[in-house]
């Protein structure tokens, strides 16, 4: 008799989610390792690899996000700090010339 | 996670599977899977193109399972005729053929407009190089990091279900590409932001005492040494670090739900958000305040100083903010790829042998991120050396013992010699076992044969005795007496003493 067996994608996706590692760990097993037609493991081998690419880039992306708005900071530091000498040294000049007239 | 969508796939039992050869064509799991199936297509048909996500890959799944149950139209059995779109194996697909998958999969003959077609037809012509680009990622990035055993026949797999996908839902294709490419991209990307973030610090006076701080955060992390705690240790940086900037709240936050498992409680504010520009905004208003009364040099230098001070603070803010992102950032990485990789069973030669593989894979990378921070090479390599010395012991055994029960049913023993060698060849054939040399890997298995000769000690063993010895004549396998002859260019052979 046939065993009936679903992989539940949302359900493999909450269970990373909750921790229950081991109970995800038999579900993708019994899938990759059983006896499927070739385009169903293609299946299942694009789901895991897409699964695993769109943890990596969000992972990345938010790290990315953070360098970003590190490297944006230390370039408002440099422009602000170029911009506010700029000033006192216009503003000892001015004043200079207030003086002198 | 209220889509209750899922992919529904009947296995057989195993005896069922050895005796039947698998179908090309998945069981109708019900009477309405078709209609479901082609109506879910239809949706997806009207539908933009799916972002690359696993909602999207999921949704073609779904349609993909749920129409496909049906009589595979082969292209054997086609009509030619019409224009030709090439498949994966390089042949010629006529669109009448493209039709004709497109009504097995559920599908209406009406829905297959020119449009359709040519959108079928242009998603087929991409099969042959997504096939290459998945399963050079597979063997490379995941079958290395999950020791996963994934078979020659990767390859097929991939092209029979993208072709299929491409019939189904030419979109879904598109969308591969550019994900895995993101991916692909981001470790060169990150690695020269980090270092512009380093050159721009390293042009601070005060750098030396930021290095000071990061080689102590080093000796924390050296004594903190394993994962668990270091993933402690990045959630309580984030703790430290609430209201403070909202960028690394967002970091945090996002990561931390994801991966650690604990919800973010992260509060926005708009107080808290600006605190760090706020202090440029103090710096511009102080200077408004003093600017009238600059009247010499020496007082424009004092001011441009402070100036300087002041920005350097704000520096140093940023720098307090990325560096736990940027820890953070690493555990989560690892956290991902370990989580991923757990999930797929290890306990097989293939698997260890890959599991030493990715290992030097780890050891040589030099990307933005640091896999390896968490890891002490020395004790995984313990750990893998045990793992695979134990799997090699048992499954060696097995075979043995194996082929000491068929003894009984052959009396000359030669069948039963030649079977167990071929069993045994995955093993003793190898050349270097984990971090073991090749004369090291000799003698461990020499070992395991002379224990196993030990054991048959009566004089009804002799049949298995003589087995035994085979294989150790075979494999040049004489207790610890094997000696490594080496020759000219590092080749040599292995003699008894």
């Amino acid at each position: 008799m046939a065993n009936r067996v679903a992989l539940d994608t949302n359900t493999l996706e909450q269970l990373l989610v909750d921790g229950k590692f081991d109970v995800a760990k038999g579900m993708l097993n019994d899938y990759i390792n059983a006896d499927l037609p070739k385009e169903v493991k293609g299946a299942a081998y694009v789901a895991f690899v897409m699964t695993y690419v769109s943890v990596m880039n969000k992972v990345y992306d938010q790290y990315n996000q953070a360098l970003d708005e590190t490297i944006a900071g230390l370039t408002l530091a440099d422009k602000k700090e170029k911009e506010l000498t700029e000033r006192i040294d216009l503003a000892r000049v001015k004043n200079d010339i207030k003086k002198m007239q | 996670m209220s889509d209750t969508r899922s992919m529904s796939i009947e296995l057989l039992e195993p005896e069922e599977k050895k005796a039947e050869k698998p179908k090309k064509v998945l069981k109708q799991k019900n009477p309405q899977a078709t209609k479901e199936g082609a109506d879910a297509k239809a949706v997806s048909n009207n539908s933009t193109t799916p972002e690359p996500t696993t909602e999207g890959m999921r949704a073609y799944v779904d349609a993909f399972l749920e129409a496909h149950p049906r009589e595979e139209a082969s292209s054997d059995s086609l009509v030619e005729g019409g224009k030709a779109a090439t498949n994966k194996a390089g042949e010629q697909v006529p669109e009448k053929a493209l039709l004709a998958r497109h009504v097995a999969a559920g599908g209406k003959q009406e829905e297959f407009t020119p449009e359709r077609a040519e959108k079928v037809k242009a998603a087929i012509e991409r099969v042959p190089e997504l096939t290459k680009r998945l399963a050079s990622f597979l063997r490379g990035t995941i079958q290395q990091g999950s020791k996963v055993r994934l078979g020659s026949s990767i390859e097929n797999s991939l092209g029979e279900y993208l072709e299929a996908a491409a019939v189904v839902q030419p979109e879904i294709l598109s969308t591969y590409e550019p994900a895995l490419a993101h991916l692909e991209s981001q470790p060169a990307e990150v690695a020269e932001k980090e270092k512009k973030i380093d050159e721009q610090l390293r042009a601070m006076p005060d750098y030396s005492s930021l290095t000071q701080r990061r080689s102590e955060l080093s000796s924390e992390k050296e004594i903190a040494g394993r994962t668990k705690k270091s993933a402690e240790r990045g959630v309580r940086a984030y703790e430290r670090l609430k209201g403070r900037d909202n960028a690394v709240k967002r970091f945090f936050g996002g990561i931390k739900d994801k991966l650690f498992g604990k919800p973010a409680k992260v509060q926005y504010s708009e107080r808290e958000g600006g605190e760090i520009q706020g202090k440029i905004q103090a710096l511009e208003e102080g200077l408004e305040d003093v600017e009238k009364n600059i009247a010499t040099y020496e007082q424009a230098d004092a001011l441009k100083e402070s100036l300087h001070e002041g920005f350097n603070e704000y520096r140093r803010d940023l720098f307090d903010n990325f560096e736990p992102a940027q820890e953070l950032a690493k555990r989560a990485s690892d956290k991902a790829r370990q989580r991923l990789f757990d999930l797929i069973d290890e306990n097989s030669l293939d698997g260890l042998q890959q599991a030493q593989e990715y290992l030097n894979h780890l050891r040589a990378q030099d990307t933005g991120l640091d896999f390896l921070q968490d890891l002490d090479p020395e004790k995984a390599q313990q750990e893998i050396d045990y793992l695979l010395a134990a799997t090699v012991n048992t499954e060696l055994d097995a075979q043995i013992e194996k082929a000491f029960e068929m003894l009984d049913f052959d009396s000359t023993g030669e069948g039963v010699y030649d079977d167990l060698a071929k069993a045994a060849e995955p093993y003793l054939g190898l050349e270097r076992l984990g971090s073991k040399n090749a004369q090291r890997t000799k003698k461990f298995f020499a070992n395991i044969l002379r224990k196993k000769m030990e054991e048959l000690n009566k004089p009804e063993d002799e049949a298995k005795r003589l087995l035994l010895k085979k294989l150790i004549a075979q494999y040049g396998l004489f207790e610890n007496k094997v000696v490594f002859i080496r020759g000219k260019k590092g080749e040599g052979v292995w003699q008894t003493e």
